[in-house]
């Protein structure tokens, strides 16, 4: 076996035990109703160009066919039925885990505790959890997936297949939500930057295309009449307070939902400051490396340094999501700035770990470095873990739902006989599912892997 | 072994941790018996009572279940082995 053989299978055990621990429960997870009963039934009965027709005439202030497209490709390429969106979700963990790992090189063990700990930060963070909910997937978690393919195609040669992948990942994007804008402008920006993957003529292709749906979303649009809930901007003052809040929640995960009056008044328990203190800390060691920059070009490829041109990506990225939260913003929408973060953490941390185990300081100075790397590793992988806690609680709360609300669900359903059957199918496909016993889950869950954020509430 | 992968490898250990304990707990779960989840309480009201109490209260009784004809699908789910409730 050669010296990079058993580094890569740790990584690759790691990846695959994360995937199988989501996947677990996200195979018990019933079908919601809210969000998604009538989009079923729709999909089950109506054609393709009948629902997009009727979604275009009736449009609201929401512009997403993708979504409507994606939703047909979910339930006739998974099976037929409403488990296909399971078996989607598990498609999609295994998709994010492969995309992720193959951004990252893995030669050696230094490499592998780099790629380690990035992993555990990108399943573990509060966005990836959240967009395990199924609506959401199919949605903010394309968009992320479609982002790390990003990476590859700033990276490629900039050949005209990689132009036209740069093209069809753009219009996918936007076309499936809001937040797909940031793919097209990851891709602009990174022509700009000197990423050699984009041309400047497809660039300018991709501005156009900003800008044309920008204008289009501004001119034609209804807008948002507080049905977003209290996140729903309507003054400059709320929405500039919105766009501040959104980069803070990536970060921290507060305050959740861009409400700043939650700040303080939720209780601090011990998860909500490891998460905080989590999210800080990879700022720190990102930073680090990029003042490390010129050190680090002794040891490492121009391709493997955290330089001036990633750290602006993203930064523009950040302010990508930032300012799509001028129309509202959720907490869960960090996740399409987790792989550009992902790929710097993983750089990051072997440029960290190189230069400690160089550097001429007292054994007890080293000792306190490598302590406050393994705390961050332990951290990260201790919220990879709550990812499971938090995935069981979003399952049992569908549960309690269906027990709650099923006679307003049939009430509602019964003005059209012909949903009852897809309604009735969707309430025995619940009570075929195993139930999450989180009642009885230990204290120190609650109050060390809890994160009540994440959960659909 | 450098001094550098010493350090990677000790980065390592959390997240070889976690994917043991997953390892082990999918394994026992899938054999055993499957600790973080039981059979359905779905139509349970005495369950309710004791996990949900503001819902069952809401609710006053049980919940009429739909019949099982007619319905537009239906797949069997894979279970686990379940332990014995709590």
């Amino acid at each position: 076996m050669s010296g990079a053989a058993l580094p890569k299978l740790a990584l690759g055990f790691v990846a695959a035990a994360i995937v199988a621990l989501y996947a677990h429960a996200i195979f018990y997870t019933p079908i919601a109703y809210g969000d998604q009963f009538q989009e079923i039934h729709r999909t089950f009965t109506w054609s393709l160009s009948q629902y997009l027709s009727s979604y275009m005439a009736g449009q609201g202030p929401l512009f997403r066919p993708g979504e409507i497209v994606l939703r047909y490709v979910i339930l006739y390429g998974f099976g037929g039925d409403p488990f296909a969106y399971n078996y989607f979700q598990i498609l999609y963990l295994a998709l994010t885990a492969i995309m992720a790992l193959s951004l990252v090189p893995c030669r050696n063990w230094a490499d592998a505790g780099a790629a380690i700990t990035a992993l555990a930060f990108l399943f573990g963070h509060h966005a990836y959890v959240a967009v395990m909910e199924a609506n959401i997937t199919f949605s903010n978690g394309l968009v992320l997936l479609l982002m790390l393919v990003v990476l590859h195609v700033l990276q490629a040669k900039g050949s005209l297949t990689t132009q036209i992948l740069a093209i069809a990942l753009s219009l996918a994007a936007v076309l499936t939500k809001e937040v797909g804008l940031i793919v097209p402008v990851a891709l602009a920006s990174g022509a700009l930057l000197g990423f050699p993957g984009v041309r400047r003529s497809t660039a300018i292709l991709l501005v156009a295309l900003i800008l044309a749906y920008v204008g289009y979303r501004l001119a034609t649009l209804p807008p948002f009449e507080g049905e977003m809930g209290a996140s729903t901007p309507h003054t400059f003052a709320e929405r500039l307070s919105n766009m501040i809040a959104a980069p803070v929640m990536i970060v921290t995960g507060d305050p959740f939902d861009g409400e700043w009056s939650q700040f303080l008044s939720r209780h601090l328990y011990p998860w909500r400051i490891i998460r905080i203190a989590l999210g800080l800390a990879t700022i720190i060691v990102i930073l680090a490396a990029y003042l490390l920059r010129k050190r680090a070009a002794e040891a490492f490829p121009d391709q493997e340094l955290v330089d001036g041109k990633w750290m602006l990506l993203l930064l523009i990225v950040g302010a990508a999501s930032s300012a799509i939260a001028f129309q509202y913003t959720r907490h869960r929408f960090g996740a399409m700035v987790l792989p550009v973060a992902f790929l710097l953490l993983d750089r990051s941390l072997r440029i960290l770990i190189w230069r400690l185990s160089r550097i001429d300081v007292a054994a007890w100075a080293r000792v306190a470095a490598v302590s406050l790397l393994f705390a961050f590793s332990l951290g990260w992988a201790t919220r990879a873990a709550d990812g499971f806690v938090v995935l069981r609680n979003i399952g049992a709360k569908i549960m309690i739902d269906w027990i709650e609300h099923w006679q307003e669900y049939r009430a509602y359903e019964g003005r059209d006989p012909g949903t009852l059957p897809y309604l009735d199918a969707s309430f025995w496909a619940a009570e075929e599912m195993p139930w999450p016993t989180v009642r009885d889950d230990w204290p120190f869950v609650k109050f060390w892997l809890g994160d009540e954020d994440v959960m659909n509430r | 072994m450098t001094p550098s992968d010493r350090a990677g490898a000790l980065l390592s250990l959390p997240g070889l941790l976690l994917g043991v304990a997953v390892f082990f707990y999918l394994f026992f779960a899938k054999t055993v018996c499957e600790p973080f989840y039981q059979a359905n309480q779905l139509l349970d009201f005495d369950a309710l009572t004791k996990s949900n109490p503001r819902v069952a209260a809401k609710l006053g009784g049980p919940i009429t279940p739909p019949s099982r004809e007619g319905l537009a699908f239906h797949r069997e789910p894979v279970l686990p082995v379940f332990c014995s409730p709590r």
